[in-house]
């Protein structure tokens, strides 16, 4: 018995309290996170659907009276979707506004398993600038979760609103059913993210189809805006999909699951069949797979004391999981080991407050008090795997972020909450509850609280999926969306951005990626040319703890469909001149940066690639910083996307003070690169005449001069290589050749092309590519 | 040892809910102790544990906030209820001792 002889002085209030169990909290409710209106209260969720607000035209009716759980082949809850969709670009007048002189490369992506595309720094027909104009296509994926019948349900409609460039909104309704209609409705009374992707007021939702393959939602928003009609079709009964893996320490013991009826304390309602940590998720709507290969970790690791602090097991995390990354995803590590460094007083604990992605990492200890049947207990076996199961579900719930039962109001509640001390929930204490354990275990049915499903169903992922972390919305680009679209999506075609670098990148040094569009498939896919340069292709760039943007290119090439088939393993080429575009320079300061591309396919299709990671390095030196004023200019960057100017001489003076003060480094090869290439042909500038009139100059090429300088930049193939990507050095390589030939050194043109070849080829380039420099060019 | 440190018993006080970068004062017999930077982990519901050293027969504990003005103190009998909780919610402090020690997950 606790001995409550408190007094309070000098304070603010007085307590006087009694009994173990906190008294629910007065608490002022603090303003939630996020943007949207919020519902202000949470209702009860019935056990079963009460039977007027079945659907009488439908089995469900006669389920609901069954004293038994919805049948599963019955209910209608679960997930729906949208098929995957690409909205049309946004027409916008192209102006054609003057642009530097280009040199007469060609600049087409070109297709074949052997054939990379040349770079698309360089132009070929109508160019127009986009003056900023977002006209890359806007992608986007939406999902309905509908909670009306089956375990517990809360009554709810929610929605998922994913649009790359668009934002993301989750919005949720609390509905009833129509009996003349037979569809639920309800106002749709929480928002968080960009409202404007749904603004009416009413959501009104018909369920039709009985298998599930014919299962659809209808789903009709009305008011506050115009009224539209979605069609969803059935995905998945549940609402989450998560995986979870189970480590043991070598000293320790590890329950997964517990048969509620080997311990007599129990309700009627209690599952009668084994739980398992899966099952118990499965229950109230998660879906469980296990990931990794239940691994035995040497007690060695906690270190001389063998008991473990959160620091030790986030490091046991990072080394075992085999899903560890610092991201958010919908996965969680479980621990089992003995004791924590606190003592047998903590029975487990979500440890992963580490890091910039949280809640990832859980523990259970099995020589804490969990495993100390109490005296006198009749059935202290399965009193311990009793609580040892409580424990691991109850330190899982908070890695979706649920809190312990008394402290809903703490903190920042996604929305208002009431605290919940005497909820029958696995977030709540047993030990708490009133009357203590036994009177906790005589009620509990193994489930959750009706807020806590609520939260764990219909919640914006950002708050309940483990790792979260805020999204970006300031310029609009969101990463969980795209994550979610890029799951979304998987299809014949799949989209890479890569260098061939180490991800380091030096100071001032030009980042030159490229993309590949593969066609992974079995069969031929058939798919416009020009998907890899054209609007179709977005690209976006974050800088860690900076800003997000999207590149957007200097030109856009206006060309008709050029529909092609990749066979088989064949993919699609191009290189891409990250660095700057219209916007200005996205990757130029030290620190690390994340790139993301997208490509619409067409017909409703897209391709997004896994985020490229690179990191640019602080200035090498003081001659390195004092350039960079220099170098990172808009003429500079239009002088390396177009491969060159015959007319910024700005630009041109500063590349030339690269080359030749920092002449070994990587940007240094950029710069000879752009300086020699307009030098190795002919080239058209217009030019004003005295009278003020334009005209088209012809500026003649300067081979020696272009020798020299591409020279100077392929003087060893394998680090021009490096920087200028595999499609860029190839060009140059050409090029070279080229103006060799001119100079009327065919022997040294044709070692060049052999010394590439040869390098590409111990690189992995395509056959394809060697064999076409090897038949010289 | 002296005969009134071998009286001594040491008691275990657990700063739980409700504390946040706070500096508690916890005064037992002649002791004070000073702990900076409490706060509780949502994870657990546990900010910290102190020990402390109290005399066999029954004595005061005594726990304040300072910054939030907030005191409270309870008599305990260390042999039999050796655990003491203290819980600074609703803008009081709470303190009570237990026989058991306090379970968390």
């Amino acid at each position: 018995m606790s001995e409550p002889t408190t007094t309070t002085k000098g304070g603010t209030a007085t307590a006087q309290r009694t009994g173990t169990v906190p008294q629910p909290s007065q608490s002022t409710r603090e303003e939630p996170r996020g943007r949207g209106r919020r519902i202000s209260e949470i209702t009860p969720v019935p056990d079963r659907i009460p039977l007027a607000e079945v659907d009488p035209s439908s089995a469900a009716a006669e389920a609901a009276a069954l004293p038994i759980p919805f049948p599963p082949f019955l209910r209608r809850s679960g997930m729906y979707q949208l098929q995957p969709i690409v909205l049309p670009p946004i027409p916008v007048p192209i102006p054609i506004p003057p642009i530097p002189s280009i040199p007469p490369v060609d600049g087409s992506a070109q297709n074949g398993a052997d054939q990379p595309g040349p770079q698309l720094t360089a132009t070929a027909g109508p160019v127009a600038d986009i003056g900023g104009t977002p006209l890359i296509p806007l992608f986007g994926t939406e999902e309905l979760r509908v909670d009306v019948d089956g375990f517990k349900p809360t009554m709810t409609v929610s929605g998922t609103i994913s649009r790359i460039f668009g934002g993301q909104l989750t919005w949720i309704a609390r509905v009833t059913q129509n009996p003349a209609t037979n569809a639920w409705t309800g106002p749709i009374s929480y928002r968080d993210g960009n409202s404007a992707l749904r603004p009416q007021d009413t959501v009104s939702v018909r369920l039709t189809g009985g298998s599930f393959l014919t299962r659809q939602a209808t789903a009709t928003f009305s008011g506050g805006g115009p009224t539209v009609t979605l069609n969803y079709g059935y995905k998945t009964a549940a609402f989450r999909a998560v995986a979870f893996e189970y480590d043991r320490v070598s000293d320790a013991t590890e329950v997964t699951e517990f048969d509620p009826s080997t311990h007599p304390v129990r309700p009627p309602t209690a599952p009668t069949t084994t739980l398992t940590i899966a099952s118990a998720y499965a229950r109230v709507g998660i879906e469980v797979s296990k990931t990794g290969g239940d691994s035995v970790i040497d007690i060695s690791e906690a270190g001389a004391n063998t008991t473990w602090s959160d620091q030790e097991m986030h490091d046991a995390m990072q080394q075992h999981w085999s899903r560890w990354v610092d991201a958010p995803q919908w996965a969680a590590w479980v621990l089992f080991a003995r004791l924590h460094d606190q003592g047998p007083t903590l029975g487990g604990i979500m440890f992963d407050d580490i890091g910039t992605a949280q809640r990832q990492g859980t523990a259970i200890f099995s020589g804490s008090f969990i495993s100390q049947a109490p005296a006198g207990e009749a059935n202290p076996g399965p009193w311990v795997q009793r609580m040892r199961f409580w424990t691991a579900v109850h330190e899982i719930g908070h890695t979706f972020n649920l809190a312990h039962s008394w402290q809903k109001s703490l903190g920042t509640p996604w929305m208002p909450l009431t605290d919940e001390p005497t909820a029958l929930s696995y977030m709540n204490y047993p030990f708490l509850y009133p009357g203590g354990t036994t009177a906790f275990f005589s009620a509990f049915d193994y489930t959750f609280s009706p807020q806590e499903l609520f939260f764990l169903r219909h919640a914006p992922a950002r708050f309940v999926e483990q790792g979260a972390a805020p999204w970006f919305s300031e310029h609009g680009f969101e990463q969980d969306a795209y994550r979610q679209l890029r799951s979304a999506m998987p299809g014949p075609l799949e989209l890479d951005i890569r260098v061939h670098h180490e991800s380091r990148y030096e100071f001032l040094e030009p980042v030159v990626a490229e993309l590949r569009l593969k066609n992974v498939s079995p069969t031929p896919v058939a798919i416009d040319a020009n998907v890899l340069r054209d609007d179709a292709l977005a690209l976006v760039v974050t800088k860690e703890g900076g800003t997000t943007r999207r590149w957007l290119p200097f030109a856009r090439y206006c060309a008709a469909p050029e529909p092609t088939v990749l066979k088989p393993g064949e993919a699609l080429y191009s290189s891409v001149f990250l660095s700057a575009g219209t916007g200005g320079w996205l990757i130029s300061d030290p620190g690390t940066y994340q790139v993301f591309a997208a490509a619409d396919l067409g017909e409703g299709r897209a391709a997004l690639s896994a985020p490229l990671r690179l990191e640019v390095a602080p200035p090498a030196d003081a001659t390195a910083e004092r350039l960079a004023g220099q170098v990172f200019t808009q003429d500079v960057a239009h002088t390396l996307a177009f491969g060159g100017s015959r007319v910024l001489d700005a630009a041109n003076s500063a590349l030339r003070e690269v080359a030749e003060q920092l002449p070994g480094s990587q940007a240094a090869v950029h710069a000879n690169a752009v300086l020699g290439t307009p030098m190795a042909s002919d080239g058209k500038v217009l030019v004003t005449d005295q009278d003020g009139r334009e005209r088209v100059a012809i500026i003649p090429s300067s081979p020696s001069e272009a020798q020299q300088l591409l020279s100077a930049a392929l003087v060893d193939i394998n680090r021009a290589a490096d920087t200028l990507g595999h499609i860029g050095v190839t060009e140059q390589t050409r090029q070279l050749a080229a103006v060799l030939e001119l100079e009327g050194d065919a022997t040294a043109s044709a070692a060049l092309l052999d010394r590439s070849a040869d390098a590409l080829e111990q690189r992995g380039v395509l056959p394809g590519v060697i064999s076409a420099l090897r038949r010289r060019g | 040892m002296t005969a009134e440190e071998a009286a001594m018993t040491r008691v275990q006080v657990f700063l739980e809910n409700g504390f946040d970068h706070d500096e508690v004062v916890l005064r037992t017999a002649d002791d004070e102790q000073r702990i900076e930077n409490v706060t509780t982990r949502y994870q657990t519901g546990l900010a910290t544990m102190v020990d402390a050293e109290l005399p066999e027969h029954a004595s005061v504990v005594q726990v304040a906030v300072p910054a939030r003005m907030l005191a409270a103190e309870t008599v305990i009998d260390p042999s039999r209820t050796p655990y003491v909780r203290v819980e600074a919610t609703d803008g009081s402090l709470l303190v009570r001792a237990d026989p058991d020690p306090p379970m968390y997950a």
